[in-house]
């Protein structure tokens, strides 16, 4: 780095590197290859930079979501051209999804060979246009350094967002000036911050109709979390002054505490039924931060059929695209938030508890029919009940809890309570198998000191198992809790419900010994399958000083519950007993 | 909002770069919309921004929300729906080639004589009119020039904007 040329000029791979460093970058995680090794050869000659080896680029693309989603800050990620861009692509897809800020890095062919079928050479911008917020082909190495800043800009303004670099060999290896981070002046990207001012009338809109509704609830996502903890702090000041019950989507899970007593659960597929029949019977919903996903509203023409909508979103894009709002309010939800309080006070508004006390009298009986219970077994393991006992162990140690995605992933969202943001890292609008382990390795390299549990599925941790091996290397004590059921829990539940039992591909006949699969990586394994001894194994697992992998094996005939069937409404929820009266609607809904 | 496909016209105001003209097509084809017609062209002075018009057959709640999208593609300025609102201009020119005899020529000519045409080439029994209006009469130009040996014919799809003061970057 500190070499300076006669010219006093930098290599495009020493722009990179100052560039990041002027961004605040700490930790990179990445794969070295051709078209990428001006830049490591850049990184290997600092040492501001910590790079982190993944053992695949779609691992490196997960724990960069892990890291920015349990930090708030922008995921980095550095590959190499062609197969290694082409495999971040998956996670690059998830943080889109998700609105997760990413920069990655890919390196590409040198200019004078693009588009001539070189070695390892992909478009990797025409790859990833629909997938990414921003991508660029840097063509002009005195270019390069204004847009790594510019890049960084768009991913973590207005809706977060991924944004890919594609910069050619012979522009890291070619010499130019940097003038390090200045203004960013794009008029087009400022338009669209302008557009995100609040609207005043609507926010009093918004308020009158708060202050008149018999049947209000606030359903909030992961829009809340992304806004920063300050938008936390406001919401659950919003949610006390009005004395509304709250309920969240999967990925807002943590803005507001589980524990407090005005929270009634995660809403949707999966969710409570307070939260879901609350939904559906309510007169005044309001939506901070979330976006009405299928997963979410179900059979959209009986969502919440006799209620007023308010919709605040920071993305203009979001309003009215699945569900049409009376009143929508485009902007970060935490000036929004904090506009409303200002509002509701201003007006002299009171918290109305107990002019709604009917409503809550109704939520209180739909609480009391306990939807989360599920039948007690001494003899095998049930994973509601493996979760619930974990949660119970490591809540005095507010997690960080990843998940893959499938049966676990619900049950951790259901039995796990979630008291502060960004502690909770699940893929939720994409679902991607294999995000769980990466997810946990970027967020322990964030927060070196803290408990960080990955819950799994068996199938899902196959599918990156191999970044045991990059936990070893980094001695990361992430501790991996696999649900094993030998199936592929969901795709079975389906097939059970759905396709009248028959389980097409969803059993592995054949799975590691996964307590010698730990001990090859130089890890500590853990085995349990009798209900009895869990409670000792999962402490074992938790003061063991290192890294874990718990196989914990479970029923493995158990489904979700409650659940309301892709293509149904809210109040066609179906709770565990129920599950034989079972019919199929819609056999095209997903 | 009618769920029944029909014509819309959108005018987008972009960067001049490259890679810029894809993200706006790929929002229409990754919904399984097919481009009717689309122009593009620089239309600021140090050729930085570009202007397209599009027309393409949709749902009114698609539309709408595809013009959204393209408001959030980082280096688009403005994109409207110009046939939102009925108080749209549009022009385009096509230019014709017909085969045929002096006399056909002549028939030819005056049949079409109430439109904007011009004859801008000829080489023995060839000749290239400029056809210059709107989409709908310059099918009427066509359809007339079919009965005397139309041979080729190439479009440039339509320009349109806002009737009156209106301007697209002041929306």
């Amino acid at each position: 780095m500190s070499e300076l040329k006669e010219t006093n000029k930098y290599s495009g791979a020493e722009i990179i590197v100052r560039a990041l460093i002027n961004e605040g970058v700490e930790t990179i995680f990445g794969y070295p290859g051709g078209a990428i090794l001006p830049l490591y050869d850049a990184l290997f000659k600092q040492n501001k930079i910590k790079h982190i080896l993944t053992r695949h680029e779609q691992a490196a693309s997960h724990s960069a979501e892990g890291y920015a989603r349990s930090t708030g800050k922008v995921g980095v990620i550095t590959v190499t051209s062609g197969p290694g861009a082409t495999n971040a692509i998956t996670g690059l897809t998830d943080a889109y999804m998700d609105s997760i800020p990413l920069i990655c890095i890919s390196g590409q062919v040198a200019t004078t060979v693009i588009g001539t079928d070189g070695f390892q050479e992909a478009d990797i911008t025409g790859l990833t246009r629909s997938c990414t917020k921003h991508n660029y082909l840097v063509k002009n190495i005195n270019d390069l350094g204004y847009i790594i800043h510019e890049a960084f800009h768009i991913a973590k303004t207005g809706r977060p967002g991924p944004v890919l670099i594609d910069i050619p060999k012979d522009i890291q290896n070619s010499f130019a000036d940097y003038f390090g981070k200045n203004e960013i002046s794009r008029p087009s990207y400022q338009i669209k911050k302008r557009l995100s001012n609040l609207n005043h009338d609507n926010i009093n809109s918004a308020v009158k109709l708060m202050a008149s509704a018999q049947k209000p609830i606030f359903y909030t996502g992961g829009g809340v979390i992304n806004s920063g903890d300050e938008a936390c702090q406001l919401l659950v000041k919003l949610v006390h002054e009005t004395g509304f019950p709250i309920t969240s989507t999967l990925m807002g899970l943590g803005a507001f505490p589980a524990s407090d007593s005005h929270f009634i659960g995660m809403l949707g597929m999966h969710g409570t039924y307070e939260a879901n029949m609350a939904m559906y019977e309510c007169d005044l919903l309001i939506n901070i931060g979330a976006r009405f996903d299928d997963r979410v509203t179900g059979k959209v023409s009986g969502f919440s059929p006799n209620s007023k909508k308010i919709h605040i979103d920071i993305d203009e894009c979001s309003i009215d695209k699945i569900i049409n709002v009376d009143i929508s309010i485009v902007g970060d939800a935490k000036q929004a938030i904090s506009a409303i309080i200002e509002e509701w006070k201003y007006l002299k508004l009171t918290n109305r508890k107990k002019q709604i006390s009917d409503w809550w009298n109704t939520i209180k009986k739909w609480q009391d029919i306990n939807s989360l219970a599920y039948e007690k077994n001494n003899k095998v393991i049930k994973p509601e009940y493996a979760i619930e006992r974990l949660n119970h162990f490591t809540k005095e140690y507010q997690p960080f809890v990843s998940t893959d995605v499938g049966q676990h992933q619900m049950w951790a969202a259901q039995y796990i309570q979630f008291d502060q943001p960004k502690k909770w890292l699940t893929s939720g609008g994409l679902g991607t198998m294999g995000y769980g382990v990466p997810a946990a390795i970027g967020a322990q390299i964030a927060n070196p000191d803290s408990l960080v549990i990955c819950v799994s599925g068996d199938a899902s941790f196959m599918m990156n198992m191999q970044e045991l091996s990059t936990i070893k290397q980094y001695n990361l004590p992430v501790k991996i809790f696999i649900l094993n059921n030998r199936y592929m829990g969901m795709v079975r539940q389906w097939q059970e419900l759905i396709y009248e039992k028959r389980e097409s591909q969803s059993y592995m006949e054949s799975l590691p010994n996964f307590i010698k699969l730990a001990e090859s990586f130089g890890i500590h394994g853990i085995e349990c399958n009798k209900p009895d001894n869990l409670d000792e194994k999962i402490l074992e697992m938790i003061n063991h000083q290192g890294p874990v992998l718990f196989n914990c094996e479970v029923e493995k005939s158990e489904n979700v519950f409650p659940m309301i069937p892709a293509g149904s409404a809210h109040n066609e929820i179906l709770l565990g007993k129920q599950a034989k009266q079972y019919v199929t609607k819609d056999i095209n809904a997903v | 909002m009618t769920q029944i496909p029909k014509k819309h016209v959108i005018a987008v105001l972009i960067d001049n770069e490259f890679g810029a003209l894809a993200r706006v097509v790929e929002l229409f084809s990754a919904r399984g919309y097919n481009i009717e017609t689309l122009s593009v062209a620089p239309v600021s002075s140090d050729k930085k921004l570009s202007r397209i018009t599009i027309t393409t057959y949709g749902t009114d709640k698609t539309i709408d929300l595809i013009c959204k999208l393209l408001n959030r593609i980082v280096p688009v300025h403005n994109a409207v729906e110009l046939s939102k609102n009925i108080d749209y201009i549009e022009r385009e020119l096509a230019l014709a080639q017909i085969i045929c005899s002096k006399e056909q020529l002549d028939n030819a000519c005056e049949a079409i004589k109430d439109f904007r045409c011009q004859i801008i080439d000829r080489e023995e029994d060839s000749t290239v009119f400029e056809i210059i209006g709107t989409s709908a009469n310059i099918d009427n130009v066509l359809e007339i020039l079919n009965n005397y040996g139309l041979a080729t014919v190439s479009r440039t799809g339509i320009s349109a904007g806002f009737k009156g003061k209106k301007r697209l970057d002041q929306i």
